[in-house]
């Protein structure tokens, strides 16, 4: 072997990574050889100086900063589902979001059934009478009514009807009566502001039944009247009203004011405007007051002239 | 693969818990591994405190890619892997900065007073017993940073923190066969530069 080989592999050589054959070769090769044995001795050396270079220390800080960069990396990468429960490492946020949405949820059910529960209890609150006996045409009238109370849900008004009228709220119907009249009757026996508010509401919501009833039906026709007494002018006022040839006929009555909705044709609007004006006097006035043979819904509010 | 022939990897346990999301595993490993990789990486950059800087990125960047460790391999290969491929990256960056001073016994040597030449080749026997042991060590830093990068990576990995080829093969991504050669290369310039710089050893 010569020395430039055996030296080639002097360093696998005292890994004892050479074959039995390479070992014995090179092992003859060594001891004839002064300058392959002094190269082996170096590299021997220079391992072992390698292998005792000192170590160093981590510093203890080392460790301690990896840690926080890392949590504020997880912090960061987690995710929008992990952050939604626990946003402030709390676990609350998500049980409390759930109970907001069945509160909303509650408040919004109760809302929306309103209107049905107070109807349920309708009944019992509300009065609703035959049409008064000076109400001329008035068999005409009730004729009208019987028949059209013949659908069921009407039965129950019939019975009403009979009961005796009671307390200060008064209501009285007269010609045909769609079921959700029972809703728009309604009125409280409040005065002030409440009360008020509370006439305002039946009749937009009149309005709007009618409007569903009646298709085709032009936008109601407003009058305010300033009277000096309410319940002869409203007694006048339905006289009037159905002199015009007016139907659906509808008041709800309080201690100061009074509103009669009715449909009448509208070239009648002119000559309701007249009668009105002597009944009382007309503050205000909304909506056409030409028209022709078609039914436009009217809407009398009647109130006490302040003294 | 050669993972399956490999000892039980004890790291496992905790890189679950990582994986599935605990921080505080992590710290186990941390402190299991820093002082190998901070010694991997100081022998490979030659300064102490960018070598902590290093391994701090190399432990970051490895816990952002936890998922991504496959098992394939053991646990600490796939993690000094990381902090090779920061040292190499950093070295880089020093380099085309002239950071790290190369030590070679043909260019001169810098120092405060000026420069001065390195020692010429002597084969005086005196000259090694002139050298106390810290100097001898500093020679041996010397010689292994004036090493070309991947020399000096295969000796640090073998004949300092004592990796099996296989290990060393699976970190560097390259062939075994390769590895050996570049081992039994790395020392012999090793040697010729410590006798160079102390004439004899």
């Amino acid at each position: 072997m010569e020395c430039s080989e055996v030296r080639k592999i002097l360093s696998a050589y005292i890994e004892k990574a050479v074959s039995p054959k390479q070992k014995a070769l090179i092992e003859a090769h060594l001891k004839g050889c002064k300058r392959c044995k002094q190269v082996l001795a170096d590299l021997k050396k220079t391992v072992e100086y390698v292998q005792k270079l000192e170590e160093v220390e981590p510093p203890a800080w080392l460790a301690q900063k990896v840690m926080t960069q890392v949590r504020s990396e997880a912090e960061a990468k987690r995710g929008i589902w992990q952050r939604l429960f626990t946003p402030f490492h709390i676990k609350i946020p998500l049980e409390a979001l759930a109970l907001v949405l069945v509160a909303v949820g509650t408040i919004y059910i109760f809302k929306a059934m309103g209107p049905e529960m107070r109807l349920a209890q309708a009944p019992v609150e509300q009065k609703e009478t035959a049409p008064p006996a000076f109400v001329p045409g008035k068999g005409e009238v009730h004729k009208l009514a019987e028949e059209k109370h013949l659908s069921a849900e009407s039965e129950e008004q019939i019975r009403y009807a009979d009961k005796e009228k009671a307390g200060e709220q008064k209501s009285v119907e007269l010609a045909k009566a769609p079921a959700e009249a029972a809703k728009r009757e309604e009125a409280t026996p409040t005065v002030g502001a409440a009360a008020k508010d509370e006439v305002e509401r039946g009749a937009v919501s009149s309005a709007v039944s009618e409007k569903a009833v009646g298709a085709g039906e032009a936008e109601a026709i407003r009058f305010l009247v300033n009277v000096k007494a309410i319940e002869p002018a409203t007694q006048d006022t339905e006289e009037t009203l159905l002199k015009l040839g007016g139907r659906n006929v509808k008041t709800q009555s309080l201690r100061d004011r009074a509103v009669i909705n009715a449909d009448i044709e509208s070239r009648q609007v002119k000559e309701l405007f007249n009668q009105l004006n002597i009944i009382g006097e007309v503050q205000e006035q909304r909506g056409p007051m030409e028209g022709g043979k078609e039914e436009v819904g009217i809407r009398i509010d009647l109130e006490k002239t302040p003294r | 693969m050669k993972g399956k022939k490999q000892p039980r990897d004890e790291d496992l346990e905790f890189v679950a818990s990582c994986q599935a999301g605990e921080v505080d595993a992590f710290e186990v490993l941390v402190k299991r591994h820093q002082k190998r990789m901070l010694n991997i990486a100081y022998r490979i950059i030659g300064n102490y405190e960018e070598a902590c800087e290093i391994v701090q990125d190399a432990f970051i960047s490895a816990y952002k890619n936890i998922k991504g460790f496959k098992r394939e391999a053991k646990f600490s290969t796939w993690l000094y892997t990381i902090v090779i491929n920061h040292s190499r990256n950093r070295l880089k960056q020093l380099r085309s900065r002239r950071y790290r001073e190369t030590y070679s016994t043909n260019n001169p040597i810098p120092t405060p007073d000026g420069e001065i030449q390195g020692d010429p080749p002597s084969n005086a026997p005196s000259a090694l017993d002139r050298l106390e042991a810290r100097d001898m060590q500093q020679q041996v830093r010397g010689c292994i940073n004036a090493l070309d990068a991947e020399f000096r990576e295969v000796i640090i990995l073998r004949d300092i923190q004592g990796f099996s080829y296989d290990e060393i093969s699976a970190m560097l991504k390259i062939p075994e066969g390769t590895v050996k050669s570049r081992i039994f290369r790395a020392r012999e310039d090793l040697k010729d530069c410590l006798k160079d710089i102390m004439g004899d050893l």
